[in-house]
């Protein structure tokens, strides 16, 4: 590893990079439940697919698909097409996993956008401490917000007069925001719009977002 | 029953597409075109599930006072907000503009 001219990070400064990651974690943990019951799942239905699909925007993307009626294929579809990203991060952080292969597949569940982000260092490479840490720490908390989001609004009746359906909107709009910093990214999304808004009144539930998400081929123009 | 289906489906899925990189493909470079085309599918999806989500309702368009709570995530986000002041100060906004708009 290149890293003879890496001074490490402190340890103080380690565990506030964690802690802030982690906080912002499980409030966004707590709007997946609230938005997967509004959605039609149970709290254990939305607690499972945390633990197994962690990845924020996917779980809400999937669960808003099945809450605008879109079918299981749709809502999968969108869901996996979210988490896609993980597929380059996970490669250019690979060298920050050791152990058997099993252990690696185990430990890359951990994976995160703010993890990955805060864990990379100046010349690409990833801090593993740092990764697995604030992994777990997201993963840990993800849960708990998640299983305090579905829980208490369950147990409350009518909550969409509560300006709910603007929850998810919010969440996307905001993760975008950060992600539209190049020309070709914002030429992508304005694409992507256009394409789902002519495709809602001629195409089930689910399928405009899906089509739009061939905008991306925008990436192969130079 | 469909929602377990979409829990368990996507569950796999997310578990392999995190697997790849740390099990096979550790030290690989991808194409640099098709490291462009993947860091543009999560944009491109979230832009389409805003438009939707806002915009419109069922199969129709039906453009309401969402957008003014769009547009006070926009405010929120020009000034640095963190996430969740974001998505509260959307939500309130919507709340009170459906209140008073009907």
């Amino acid at each position: 590893m290149a890293n003879t001219n890496y001074t490490p990070m402190k340890a103080s400064a380690r565990w506030q990079a964690v802690g802030s990651v982690a906080a912002a974690a499980f409030a966004f943990g707590v709007s997946f439940g609230v938005v997967a019951v509004a959605a039609g799942f149970s709290a254990a239905a939305a607690v499972v697919m945390s633990a197994t699909a962690f990845g924020g925007a996917a779980q809400i993307g999937a669960a808003s698909v099945i809450g605008a009626g879109g079918g299981p294929l749709g809502a999968v579809t969108t869901g996996s097409l979210l988490n896609l990203r993980y597929l380059p991060m996970g490669i250019t952080a690979a060298d920050a996993y050791h152990g058997p292969w099993w252990r690696r597949a185990l430990l890359a569940q951990l994976l995160g956008d703010e993890t990955w982000a805060i864990s990379r260092r100046p010349d690409g490479s990833h801090d593993s401490r740092l990764l697995l840490t604030a992994g777990a720490a997201v993963y840990v908390v993800w849960l708990a917000g998640s299983a305090l989001g579905a829980i208490v609004l369950s147990s409350f009746g009518n909550i969409s007069s509560w300006g709910l359906d603007m929850v998810s909107p919010a969440i996307f709009f905001a993760l975008l925001w950060r992600q539209l910093t190049t020309r070709r990214a914002q030429l992508a999304a304005g694409s992507a719009v256009v394409i789902a808004l002519v495709l809602v009144p001629i195409s089930p539930p689910g399928v405009p977002v899906i089509a739009a998400s061939l905008a991306c081929l925008i990436g192969l123009l130079a | 029953m469909s929602v377990w289906i979409v829990v368990a489906v996507l569950g796999v899925v997310t578990i392999v597409i995190k697997a790849v990189g740390p099990v096979l493909l550790g030290g690989w470079k991808p194409p640099e075109r098709a490291r462009r085309v993947l860091e543009l599918v999560s944009p491109v999806v979230l832009a389409a599930l805003v438009a939707v989500g806002v915009l419109t309702t069922g199969r129709h368009y039906h453009p309401d006072v969402r957008l003014i709570g769009l547009g006070v995530a926009a405010i929120a986000l020009m000034l640095r907000a963190p996430l969740l002041v974001v998505v509260i100060c959307a939500v309130a906004a919507t709340v009170v503009s459906r209140a008073l708009l009907g």
